[in-house]
């Protein structure tokens, strides 16, 4: 994953925990400054190894970490420096998710090896949202969860995040709005 | 020829997402998804040349008329640009005639360095193969990244300034624990030789070693705290006694023109903190002053009990302070001075060392205080060190029992010896071996005492610490040779001094000090 993610995590453990929760992540995991490049794309093994020691002093099981992170990671980004491009992707949900495979490419522009998923609006209603995700990595569905759950916050939305149906590579989510 | 391509609504929004249908009067007839995704008052009936102009200055009387450049461009391969009226937005493509007498203008937004930064625009305001987006994706993640390099910089900056922070405090603990642990461990050897020759004094000589090496282990724990070696819980001191019992230490930094008074009024208060720690900002700060003071001039420690707590800090109402007050007289600070003192993005000053207040501040707010400077211009400089108060630890202080004076000639056959050390432990310690060893020891615990022994007395060996408060024994060794040039010297220190201000024929004598090596060099004094 890329070094926003580490920042992201970083920031949120010290938000939560303190500095000193995060330097022992760090120790822990051998983490230094040099891991901390945003636009740097490192080996999965570091992001997960972070991932799991955070969970640990977080008290969180890591598939409940990851869901918080992902929550938070829109919440990160939006106040960093990155949050123009957020701003430029969409400033609703409907057109933020139908936007984001866009917003990837032109990333992967200037990030050649990231491996960046995909998002699909496939059927969308006053209530109700059904986005496809794609990605050649697995084991992240918490995560995503967490982020669609952080694009609600964002968009001062209220609504739950499910899993409707898994296949290989694909796993598609329900996106219940709590409109009138 | 082949017949015209028929483009429908939907296609051309999205080749042009800013396209705009006009009729032969020039009012809209249709408009694309930029438009409609968005409340404009770009709606069919509206007149384009309210709407847009062809100059990026509204106002500019001189711009050529919309329509009449329209129709001029119809057809044509050039480019048209116009401007919204009421929005910083600008649009560019070119122009077609209709064949009811219209226009169509196949327009684009023109990406603007402003577009993402709080026009509303998305990217789905640009068409699929519009490079734009890339572009201003590209520029946007150039920008965080240049935000983030700042970031860097700013983060690094500090941490420079911590460990050159750090580096500070270290050394000058270094500095306190070297001579202390010395000291220590000379009062331990010492008192093990005693104990080994004289069974009777074995209480004494046990309470000296324990008294050492409690304070040994509390060097032992400053420093695992300072380095973060493992979490240390640092139990209660108290402050007075702590400054009082470290006074001439203190004092030790400052040349004979300074006088240094201390004015406990914290009672039995206790800070938690590390008591090595302790004495070593308040060295610091007294070193500032020094800095600061070029005529000399007087300093003057007081501790008192505060409930009042200063801006920075966080505590609860209710908290107490200890403050530790150092007032100067020398001349005062500006209001600069002491910003750049405490500035952590300060690294180092102009025309010399780091300002070593900053450790100060970066020390009592990591014990939970903070530092105030209040600079007094012309008059002096008063900083206040507030540190929360702590109960202090139900455990006592060793009492330690004052070393026997018992004299069992040896080998010294009584030749006389005046002995200066500002160390209690290590003069009584010292003055019992040789005394045991033979000879006729006198103590004194500062140059000025060594001076007084010297006019009432004759001696035959000056053995002086090197590390003393005011009159160090170097400048001790060199009055005494000039009056008595018969006396031999020897020097005792944890540090080798200077060479350039030692004599030759001076002997210097390494601490802990090896009885060996002592018994030898006296007896070749």
């Amino acid at each position: 994953m890329y070094g926003m993610a580490h920042r992201a995590l970083r920031q949120m453990m010290i938000d939560r925990l303190g500095p000193a929760a995060w330097a022992k992540v760090e120790r822990e995991t051998a983490t230094g400054p040099a891991d901390l490049i945003s636009l740097c794309v490192y080996d999965d093994s570091k992001t997960i190894a972070l991932i799991a020691a955070s969970a640990d002093k977080l008290g969180l099981s890591f598939d409940d970490a990851l869901r918080v992170f992902g929550r938070y990671w829109v919440q990160f980004a939006e106040l960093s420096s990155f949050g123009p491009i957020m701003d430029f992707t969409g400033q609703d949900i409907v057109t933020f998710i139908n936007n984001l495979d866009r917003m990837h490419r032109s990333v992967v522009l200037a990030m050649p090896d990231a491996r960046v998923p995909s998002f699909t609006l496939l059927d969308e209603t006053r209530q109700n949202l059904r986005v496809r995700y794609r990605s050649d990595r697995t084991g992240l569905e918490a995560f995503v969860i967490g982020l669609l759950e952080g694009l609600l916050d964002r968009m001062n939305e209220k609504g739950t995040v499910e899993v409707m149906a898994r296949a290989g590579n694909t796993i598609d989510f329900a996106i219940h709005l709590d409109r009138n | 020829m082949k017949a015209a391509v028929t483009l429908r609504e939907s296609q051309l929004g999205a080749l042009f997402r800013a396209f705009i249908k006009v009729d032969r009067c020039f009012f809209v007839v249709a408009a694309g998804p930029f438009f409609l995704s968005r409340e404009t008052a770009v709606v069919p009936g509206a007149a384009l040349a309210e709407l847009f102009t062809l100059r990026h200055d509204r106002d500019d009387e001189q711009a050529p008329a919309l329509c009449e450049a329209i129709a001029a461009m119809a057809d044509t391969p050039e480019r048209l640009e116009i401007f919204c009226r009421t929005k910083n937005i600008r649009l560019a493509g070119i122009t077609f005639s209709t064949e009811d007498g219209g226009f169509l203008l196949a327009l684009n937004i023109v990406p603007e360095d402003f577009i993402i930064e709080g026009q509303g625009l998305t990217i789905s305001d640009f068409s699929q193969i519009d490079a734009s987006v890339p572009a201003l994706t590209l520029i946007g993640m150039q920008r965080a990244l240049l935000a983030e390099a700042r970031e860097a910089a700013i983060d690094l900056a500090k941490a420079q300034s911590q460990a050159m922070d750090l580096l500070e405090r270290t050394q000058r603990l270094g500095r306190y624990i070297v001579h202390d642990l010395t000291n220590y461990l000379s009062i331990i050897r010492l008192n093990v030789a005693n104990l080994a020759r004289s069974a009777g004094n074995a209480e004494t000589s046990r309470a000296a070693i324990e008294a050492a090496t409690r304070h040994v282990g509390d060097l032992v724990l400053s420093l695992e705290r300072l380095t973060g070696h493992r979490d240390v819980e640092v139990t209660p001191i108290p402050v007075d006694q702590t400054i009082r019992s470290n006074l001439a230490f203190i004092a030790a930094s400052l040349p004979a023109d300074f006088t240094l008074d201390f004015i406990g009024g914290a009672a039995q208060a206790a800070v938690r903190a590390g008591r090595t720690e302790l004495i070593t900002m308040l060295t610091n700060v007294i070193v500032q002053a020094r800095a600061a003071m070029v005529e000399g001039g007087a300093i003057t420690i007081s501790t008192y009990c505060s409930s009042e707590k200063l801006p920075t800090m966080g505590a609860s109402a209710d908290e107490r302070w200890i403050v530790i007050r150092i007032l100067h007289d020398g001349p005062g600070f500006d209001e600069d001075t002491v910003r750049l003192m405490l500035d952590p993005t300060m690294s180092v000053q102009h025309d010399g060392p780091d300002f070593p207040l900053r450790s100060v501040r970066t020390w009592a707010r990591s014990a939970g205080g903070d530092v105030r400077i209040a600079p007094l211009p012309g008059v002096g400089t008063d900083i206040c060190i507030h540190l929360p108060v702590s109960d202090l630890s139900e455990e006592p202080e060793l009492a330690v029992a004052p070393l026997p004076r018992r004299a069992e000639p040896h080998t010294g056959a009584n030749r006389r010896v005046l002995v200066v050390e500002d160390e209690i432990h290590a003069l009584d310690a010292m003055i019992e071996i040789l005394r045991l060893e033979g000879y006729a020891a006198t103590p004194a615990s500062n140059a000025a005492e060594a001076m007084d022994a010297l006019h009432a007395d004759q001696f035959d060996i000056l053995l002086t610490d090197v590390v003393m408060p005011e009159r160090s024994g170097v400048e001790l060794a060199n009055e005494v040779e000039a009056r008595h040039p018969g006396m031999g010297i020897i020097l005792m220190s944890g540090y080798l001094p200077d060479e350039s201000q030692l004599q030759p024929h001076w002997h210097m004598l390494r601490k802990p000090i090896d009885l060996r090596l002592l018994s030898k060099t006296l007896a070749a004094t």
